[in-house]
């Protein structure tokens, strides 16, 4: 047995295909983000978040991170497009593993700029980027494949069978990371009265802050079926995310629920990116075989000629 | 030594760490619990990297709208002290986010200030409370007085420490808020944390002014008066420029 599980661990890589669409997600968080944000940047995490200064200087992150605040003017936007370009680059998967570790770099710097701007998307994103340093996560769907196909395999710096450790331990770490993100937020939800009388998420959903359009959508949030169905569902599917996992069909559906309510999260809370961060790492989850079927149907409805109108000769 | 041999180092030495890592993750994300008490100190170094400790679903949903305001006083024509209205900073960050599907950054700033500023109030003893919130209007003390004030008498150095940070903090937003908003020249500056908690649940189904007559009043606490504190032209400069765009 000992023997078997070594030989999945050193032997091939497994969940490359997820990862890539991990990547490419994580890539878009990153880049486009701060295009979002582009106006703001100076008060987010520039020269108008210096005020943060006494509590920034008194934690504990590494001073190395400090980049972006020891930046400003056109030197921190440089610095900001630089990040911008990395995202893109992580997206497309140009010397990937590379690309990662800038990325990580670039991005842990932004976020220890302004101590008040960091989120639970933020603090998921930066341990999985972490851990993708390790993985191959440029082997499908990248520039770094269609170079590969187009010029060979170059001969590699590590052996394969320690290139292909650490990507697997990496894999099942990320997996665990977000496993532990819904376990252990379903252990703190049951010892909450409001999770288990089923009216938890009216109570957000009624704030300025985490309901951009509460004042639109009142009477949805009004209806006791939806809190009470949101409340109970979010409980269940996070509790039993793992064991959900053992069994394709459970794990399609546990996929597809996490999905929908990750979605519910970021449309209705205006929390997009923790939900789109959420949704990357879930994709690692969707098997290599899945995705391959994917990508056939997708190649395929691509492929089919467009119908023609019929002839009136 | 040979290659097979090379292999099942690394992979043991791999999966160790891995595992461990994951053993230390596993007790860190739950809720405290006997286990995780008793491994803290070996699960310390997960901090702050691999802290997961946002609590805005659970336990207790967050279930309030907590605002940020700020007040500058200022030496009026007549040589008299007079004070600038209060400014809700939060009320100007929530422009990035209502009505928008990608919400701005910055819109969660003073909202995540909120907290820590409530949180250290509350960690400071009765005494270094009735300090901190009995500052002179017209003679703020500086940051250094403040800190020696509520030390002594033998407060936790730490408490006052952090809660200092943070005031100073606070303070040089709103020193820049205020001067961006009002143009005067401040002689001192105070926040107000105002939290008004959302229609109860049982009230949900009411009209609009039913609903909001439900709501229970908000709760409000002023802080002391602080020495106006500012940074570079840059700073001050970005967050009129933020003003601008959003009040």
């Amino acid at each position: 047995m000992i023997e078997r599980a070594v030989g999945w661990l050193s032997q091939e890589k497994h969940s490359t295909y997820g990862l890539a669409v991990t990547r490419m997600i994580l890539g878009l968080v990153v880049a486009s983000q701060l295009v979002v944000n582009w106006d703001d940047r100076h008060y987010t995490w520039g020269d108008g978040a210096e005020w943060t200064a006494p509590v920034r200087d008194a934690t504990s992150w590494p001073s190395f991170l400090g980049l972006f605040g020891r930046l400003d003017g056109r030197a921190f936007d440089a610095l900001y497009l630089l990040t911008i370009v990395f995202g893109v680059l992580l997206m497309v998967g140009y010397r990937t593993r590379a690309t990662a570790i800038v990325t990580l770099f670039l991005w842990m710097s932004l976020y220890v700029a302004n101590p008040f701007v960091g989120s639970g998307g933020d603090a998921v994103l930066r341990m999985v980027l972490l851990y993708l340093c390790f993985t191959d996560a440029g082997l499908r769907w990248s520039v770094d494949a269609r170079q590969r196909a187009e010029r060979g395999e170059i001969r590699p710096y590590v052996p394969t069978w320690a290139s292909a450790t650490l990507h697997n331990l990496a894999t099942i770490l990320i997996i665990h990371q977000v496993v532990m993100v819904y376990v252990g937020s379903a252990f703190w939800k049951l010892q909450s009265e409001r999770w288990m009388d089923g009216t938890a998420v009216y109570y957000p959903l009624q704030t300025d802050a985490y309901s951009p359009w509460h004042d639109w959508l009142q009477p949805l949030y009004a209806n006791g079926l939806v809190i009470g169905g949101a409340t109970y569902l979010a409980i269940v599917v996070q509790l039993f995310f793992p064991v959900l996992l053992i069994h394709r069909p459970t794990r399609l559906i546990a996929l597809v629920l996490i999905t929908g309510m990750h979605l519910g999260i970021g449309l209705f809370m205006g929390i997009l990116y923790f939900s789109l961060v959420m949704i990357a790492v879930d994709m690692i989850l969707v098997s290599d075989s899945s995705w391959l079927r994917i990508a056939a149907a997708v190649r395929a409805r691509g492929r089919r000629p467009v119908p023609q109108p019929p002839s009136r000769v | 030594m040979s290659r097979v041999t090379m292999r099942s180092a690394f992979i043991s030495v791999a999966v160790t760490i891995a595992g461990l890592h994951l053993v230390a993750v596993t007790l860190a994300a739950l809720p405290p619990n006997r286990y995780s008490d008793a491994t803290a100190s070996r699960t310390g170094y997960l901090e702050p990297y691999f802290a997961q400790n946002w609590r805005l679903f659970a336990p207790a949903p967050v279930a309030q709208d907590r605002e940020v305001l700020f007040q500058g006083s200022y030496v009026g024509d007549d040589g008299t002290a007079r004070r600038t209205a209060w400014v809700s900073w939060t009320g100007v960050e929530l422009d990035l986010i209502r009505h928008r599907l990608v919400g701005g950054r910055a819109g969660y700033v003073t909202n995540k200030l909120y907290g820590p500023l409530s949180q250290r109030y509350r960690g400071l003893g009765l005494a270094q409370r009735a300090i901190a919130d009995g500052t002179d209007e017209t003679a703020p003390p500086s940051w250094s007085e403040l800190r020696a004030d509520l030390s002594a008498g033998g407060a936790d150095p730490v408490r006052v420490r952090t809660y200092v940070l943070y005031e100073e903090a606070a303070a040089r937003l709103g020193t820049e808020v205020l001067e961006a908003r009002t143009g005067h020249e401040l002689t001192a500056v105070r926040y107000r944390l105002r939290a008004h908690s959302v229609v109860p649940y049982a009230q949900r189904t009411g009209s609009e002014v039913e609903r909001q007559a439900a709501r229970p009043s908000p709760t409000q606490r002023e802080s002391g008066w602080r020495v106006p504190t500012t940074g570079g032209a840059r700073e001050r400069d970005a967050v009129a420029a933020f003003d601008r765009r959003h009040r």
